[in-house]
């Protein structure tokens, strides 16, 4: 019976030593928590406007695509709806990339990891004007 | 000391467009391109502007020009060269058909209308067309009061004049004619003005040329430029100004600076008849205009 029988002392030890192991796993367990988590992507386009003069007109400009990840891997970056894409990088972590944006509207851009064909990040670069189209095409007459 | 506020601006901006107006054109019959059709080319339009609403601008610019007219502006000489700072003003406002459209960079000046008709051109499909009736002042005040250089002649009221205006959007290509006829018992004349207009975009920027034709009838000559024999002198001898053509040629460029600042420039040049310069009044057989302007579009 006083063998099972902790003394003061005893106690004393174990219950340090438990905060210890908590202490050095509990770090650890807060690291696979974090692993877990989603990735830290970033996607920057700069600039992300364009200005038109008149709506409907193709706005050209000069963008510069930036991206970062946490894991490497085969990225390649899309315009939403694209076939092909603008460009791919191999077993890398971050890129950037010159593009020539010339359109009549906004475009959402992507970058995909090729190996598991998701979409990791996206960004828009979007096309505004100064003057609005104010066409009707329909022909007609009026009087007042 | 608000009014005088109040006034002072309406002045200026009232002689801003003035001098516009006269610089490039030379008063009168230097008159040729429409308000919109300078607008529209320059926004790189391909349609009339037939919705309801409208827009205004407000800006300032810089120009460089010489007239071929004599008091406009005052004590102006043949070949000298006038440089000024001037107020530029783009305003448009539709509602139902009915505008009103002032472009203080066009050679037109404040112009109202009715917009009759809009269709699509059966022969190209990127046309269409547009009918409107519309009514402007085409010439200018001359008296002293204006331009001391006057002094001695008989007043030449500022005109209203009133017609159909047919434009049609071919594509990148702007026709537009304009036949005009007195409305305020000035001269009773006529004035007819066919103009084609171009853009081109080259990535934001937009180019434009413009070229066009303007006919004065002898009416209109008569009252703004013979000298008639009650007024005759040593300097202003008498004459007898015949009906007459004036044309125009312009190329520019026009780039959005942001979604609300807009960067405008060009290059204009009129030219008159030969036998214009037999007028006392008109000095040169040409004018040129070179303009800049940084607007601010609300």
């Amino acid at each position: 019976m006083d063998n099972c029988a902790l003394r003061p002392q005893q106690l004393a030890r174990r219950l340090f030593f438990s905060v210890c192991v908590l202490l050095v796993f509990l770090p650890s367990r807060f690291v696979v928590a974090d692993s877990a988590l989603p990735q830290t992507v970033q996607l920057q386009a700069k600039p992300n406007r364009c200005v038109a003069l008149h709506q409907g007109q193709v706005c050209y400009q000069d963008v510069v695509l930036s991206w970062h990840v946490d894991q490497a891997s085969e990225y390649c970056l899309y315009q939403q709806h694209a076939e092909e894409p603008l460009h791919c990088w191999p077993a890398v972590s971050s890129g950037e990339y010159r593009y020539a944006f010339a359109s009549d509207s906004s475009v959402r851009l992507q970058l995909v990891n090729t190996k598991t064909k998701a979409v990791v990040a996206e960004t828009l670069v979007e096309v505004a004007w100064v003057y609005k189209a104010n066409t009707r095409r329909q022909t007609h007459w009026r009087l007042f | 000391m608000l009014d005088q506020v109040v006034f002072i601006f309406m002045h200026t901006l009232f002689r801003a467009i003035v001098i516009i107006g006269l610089a490039a054109f030379g008063s009168l019959p230097l008159n040729c391109i429409a308000g919109d059709l300078s607008s529209d080319v320059r926004k790189g339009a391909s349609g009339p502007d037939s919705g309801n609403g409208g827009y205004i601008e407000v800006g300032a610019g810089l120009t460089s020009y010489t007239s071929p007219m004599v008091g406009i502006p005052e004590g102006n000489e043949k070949s000298d060269v006038h440089t000024e700072i001037f107020l530029d003003i783009n305003a448009r406002y539709q509602y139902n058909g009915w505008f009103m459209e002032l472009f203080s960079q066009s050679l037109e000046q404040f112009t109202m209308g009715y917009n009759f008709f809009n269709g699509s051109n059966a022969y190209h499909n990127d046309g269409n067309w547009a009918l409107d009736w519309v009514a402007l002042a085409e010439h200018d005040e001359m008296s002293a009061e204006e331009s001391n250089d006057f002094r001695g002649l008989k007043k030449r009221r500022g005109d209203f004049m009133s017609g159909p205006r047919a434009t049609s959007y071919l594509g990148n290509y702007i026709v537009q004619l304009h036949a005009l006829t007195d409305i305020s018992n000035t001269h009773h004349g006529e004035l007819f003005s066919l103009k084609l207009a171009r853009h081109w975009q080259y990535r934001n920027w937009n180019f434009h040329g413009i070229v066009g034709a303007t006919y004065r009838s002898q009416e209109i000559a008569d009252y703004y430029y013979s000298i008639d024999a009650s007024e005759a002198s040593e300097k202003y001898p008498q004459y007898n100004a015949p009906a007459g053509m004036s044309y125009v040629t312009e190329v520019g460029a026009t780039y959005p600076l942001s979604e609300k600042w807009v960067f405008r420039g060009f290059i204009r040049r009129i030219d008159l008849d030969s036998s214009a310069n037999d007028s006392p009044l008109i000095l040169d057989d040409r004018g040129e205009m070179i303009a800049t302007a940084i607007s601010y579009v609300f």
